[in-house]
């Protein structure tokens, strides 16, 4: 019941954002686009040639983020040899690395990554006063983000950091590689977005991709954990406080670092997740482009017994899963992409861009008992 | 009786007197012989000792006199070439008779002629028998407009005869048309001191001009030439002592008392210079006649009869390009590959700096390959080899005009392509930074550009632009090979 209530009222809040985001998308039409250091109108190149081409297992193709070759012609995509804008860096078209990655990746107009939510719904995440959480890296002299939340491994608290944003401050390269260099292994992810996934909505087995998520993020500071397989495991390596369930306060979360089980530690691309709606059973597989695992079923399997959950199980783009009672996924909560760029205000989910931004505070896939009742029976009392 | 006596005494006088006249007839008879034997004694001589020429046999009776003595000169009569006067003339010509000359001047008129004809008269025996003893006294009588003069010319045996002009002059009194090169602005020292006689013999030779030795034999006398011929190379005329060819030994308006000036001189056996001196461009000495700046008429140790080897001998008026020589890029200009006349023309061109050709072809001589074929195909084919390159020295290699990228500046905006410029930004192309991949300080050129040309578009070493390779060649995502910090 919970569950309709809450569907209904995001669907009205969707209607609504989506009507703001048209009006948004129609209005900057007029207005300057940001710098770019790559115009593909009057280029004569291909898309291909900086996208890729769509392989037959569906794999993601890199872009002009890797897979370079002596005769590919990425680099110029992103990088001026000569003339490059005087305040840029790296003859990169802007001054920031994520003023330079906003120059393709900009979601303000509903595509891309920072700005999407807004754009589709007038809600801005990154607003304290809104709904919804962000990434927060401003990448600005100003207000650089120099510390982790939840980062020092024995207190739990923030711990300092250096990072090459401007003035030490996050930024995007922090995490991803941009040239796709020392990246985690390709996961399957819930992402279906114009830029790249242009026949990937009926793609059943998804996306893999390493999303260009570094095995370590870029610091000063080598101390942090070089990870390979995208889960907790990852999350930690900056956020290592939130792993520490043992000695600290937190809720339980599965990490090979942690792990004391007699299995293999879960990760983002093997978890335990149910078999089909409505039923009990799990199956191990991915947690991408699957709504299926992140509910546990009582009692819990065998795949889930000795488990925990993994960050992402709980921290994700925003979904609807879950019965309250039984802790399935019936129809209406399975996974569900019509549309790209989460132009669909029906979409379960609706917004693939996880951990940039969020609908939910706490990029929590779904908020307050309904988050906690996925895998938790309701208090009997 | 005493007509008998008479007879007997005519008849004895008569026999007297035939007797008379037959030792008359024979002593005639004698004298007659004693010449016509003289005469044929002196045709025997003169059989014996002349050639038989008539001017030679002329020459000996004109100057008999003089050769009763100095026989020694009869054979200079027999030379191949004999002075004119000495020859034709009398060696009076030239010579004083030997003696002393006493003049007495006798002033003419009344009483002094009355004093002179009762002296003659007085003293006439004892001068006819001092005349008779003195036979070679010669008398001669000149007679002014009111006076009378006598002179006597007394020989005197031994005494030393003398010239009738001082002898710097005396030449002259025939050869007065050569006066004019005694002022000439480079005489020949002996001839303007009038020592005519040191290359001359004043009688007669078996050499041309009466010269005292071989012309080829008589100039190193004063002028040695050993050292200039054991030199590598002498110049030919020297090594056949032909000096004259050259030099005029009297005077001449030309240094080093040449026969014509330098060019005029040297283009008579050189044409092949001659020729030269048409074109438009033309060395400095070569133009101002002064040949022997570089070249050593003589003999000299650098060919072609240089005076010192190249690029020294040019150091010696452009000492500028000698330090650029020195700087740290230089062409190999003093190796044995490469001198100066590699590119200049010594003499004359139709070309700046007298170089061979005015356009890239000079560079191409030796740098066809491997530059030739791609520059002149490459954007820069229009922009001549000099727009980069110094040709003798530089502090920047490869003999750069200026350092590496402000070589490149003046065509290409700087702004655009330089990382110090304060404008756009531009992928580093000063040497601050290592080219990981030349494993050399970077430039535009070590690992990017080829400045004379590829087969890539602009100019780009290794691929077209905008291939990744261009990239990779240095930002390779391989680990311990890779550049940047964000891989």
């Amino acid at each position: 019941m919970r569950a309709t209530k809450g569907r209904r009222t995001h669907l009205i809040v969707s209607t609504r954002r989506w009507l703001i985001g048209g009006i948004l998308f129609i209005a900057m039409l007029g207005v300057a686009s940001p710098a770019c250091a790559y115009d593909e109108t009057g280029t004569g190149r291909a898309c291909v040639e900086c996208h890729g081409s769509d392989t037959p297992d569906g794999s993601e193709s890199s872009g002009p983020h890797g897979g370079y070759t002596a005769t590919s012609k990425k680099c110029a995509t992103c990088h001026s040899a000569h003339k490059a804008p005087a305040d840029g860096i790296v003859l990169l078209p802007a001054a920031t690395v994520l003023a330079t990655c906003q120059t393709c990746h900009d979601g303000t107009s509903g595509q891309g990554v920072y700005g999407v939510i807004k754009a589709r719904t007038g809600v801005d995440p990154a607003d304290p006063a809104e709904a919804g959480a962000a990434h927060r890296m401003l990448d600005t002299e100003t207000d650089p983000i120099t510390a982790i939340p939840g980062g020092d491994s024995t207190g739990g608290g923030s711990r300092p950091a250096t990072f090459s944003g401007t003035a030490g401050g996050l930024t995007c390269s922090d995490c991803h590689s941009p040239h796709g260099s020392n990246v985690v292994d390709p996961f399957t992810g819930d992402r279906a977005r114009s830029t790249t996934d242009t026949a990937g909505l009926d793609s059943a087995s998804g996306f893999r991709s390493t999303r260009l998520l570094r095995q370590r993020p870029t610091s000063t500071d080598d101390s942090y954990a070089s990870v390979t397989t995208y889960g907790s495991d990852w999350c930690g390596a900056c956020h290592a406080g939130r792993l520490s369930w043992h000695e600290l306060y937190n809720h339980p979360v599965e990490a090979a670092t942690t792990y004391t089980g007699t299995g293999t530690a879960f990760t983002y691309e093997s978890v335990a997740r149910l078999t089909g709606v409505g039923v009990s059973t799990t199956e191990l597989g991915t947690l991408g482009r699957n709504n299926f695992g992140y509910v546990m079923p009582d009692p819990r399997t065998d795949q889930q017994r000795d488990h925990e959950p993994i960050c992402q199980q709980c921290h994700e783009d925003a979904r609807h899963v879950g019965d309250v009672t039984l802790r399935t996924v019936d129809t209406t909560e399975v996974f569900d992409i019509t549309a790209l760029d989460g132009s669909a205000a029906g979409d379960n989910p609706r917004f693939q861009v996880f951990p940039h931004e969020s609908d939910n505070d706490a990029f929590l896939i779904e908020t307050d008992n309904d988050l906690c009742l996925n895998c938790h029976r309701q208090p009997s009392g | 009786m005493e007509q008998d006596r008479d007879t007997t005494a005519r008849v004895a006088g008569g026999a007297a007197e035939e007797r008379a006249g037959r030792r008359g007839r024979g002593a005639l008879t004698a004298v007659l012989l004693v010449l016509l034997l003289l005469g044929a004694i002196t045709t025997a001589i003169q059989t014996l000792t002349l050639d038989g020429e008539d001017e030679v046999v002329r020459g000996v009776i004109e100057n008999l006199e003089c050769l009763q003595c100095h026989t020694d000169l009869i054979p200079e009569f027999d030379r191949e070439v004999v002075h004119k006067p000495f020859m034709a003339e009398q060696c009076t010509t030239c010579h004083t008779p030997h003696g002393r000359i006493e003049t007495e001047t006798v002033i003419g008129g009344a009483v002094q002629s009355i004093k002179r004809v009762k002296t003659l008269v007085e003293w006439l025996p004892v001068k006819i028998i001092v005349d008779l003893l003195s036979p070679d006294d010669v008398t001669v009588t000149a007679t002014d407009a009111d006076s009378t003069v006598r002179v006597t010319e007394t020989p005197v045996k031994g005494e030393t005869s003398e010239l009738v002009l001082p002898r710097t002059d005396l030449c002259m009194m025939c050869h007065g048309d050569m006066g004019a090169q005694r002022n000439a602005a480079y005489p020949h020292k002996p001839f303007a001191n009038g020592n005519c006689i040191d290359c001359h013999d004043p009688h007669a030779s078996d050499i041309t001009s009466m010269l005292t030795i071989a012309p080829e034999n008589l100039c190193v006398t004063c002028h040695p030439m050993g050292s200039e011929l054991s030199r590598v190379q002498a110049h030919a005329p020297v090594e056949g002592f032909h000096c004259l060819d050259c030099h005029d030994p009297h005077g001449s308006a030309y240094r080093g008392i040449l026969v014509d000036n330098q060019r005029d001189l040297c283009f008579t056996c050189h044409p092949s210079v001659a020729r030269l001196s048409g074109m438009a461009v033309q060395h400095g000495p070569y133009a101002n006649d002064a040949c022997t700046d570089c070249h050593e008429p003589h003999g000299a140790d650098y060919m072609p009869l240089l005076r010192a080897e190249e690029p020294r001998l040019c150091y010696g008026c452009h000492p500028e390009i000698e330090t650029d020589f020195r700087k740290v890029s230089h062409h190999p200009v003093g190796t044995v590959t490469l001198d100066c006349t590699g590119c200049h023309d010594a003499h004359a061109t139709n070309y700046a700096a007298l170089l061979y050709d005015n356009d890239n072809g000079i560079c191409y001589d030796c740098h066809a390959r491997p530059i030739q074929a791609t520059y002149d195909r490459s954007g820069h084919k229009n922009t001549p080899c000099w727009g980069c390159h110094t040709p003798h020295g530089s502090n920047w290699g490869p003999l750069l005009k200026a350092v590496q990228p402000d070589v490149c500046f003046p065509c290409h905006e700087r702004r655009s392509f330089d990382d110090a410029a304060g404008g756009h930004k531009n992928h580093p192309v000063r040497p601050v930074y290592y080219d990981v991949n030349a494993k050399t300080r970077l430039t535009c050129t070590t690992t990017c550009h080829a400045p004379h040309g590829t087969s890539h578009n602009f100019m780009l070493r290794h691929y077209d632009s905008p291939q990744d390779g261009n990239c990779l060649i240095c930002h390779a995502v391989t680990p311990g090979d890779r550049v940047g910090v964000d891989f």
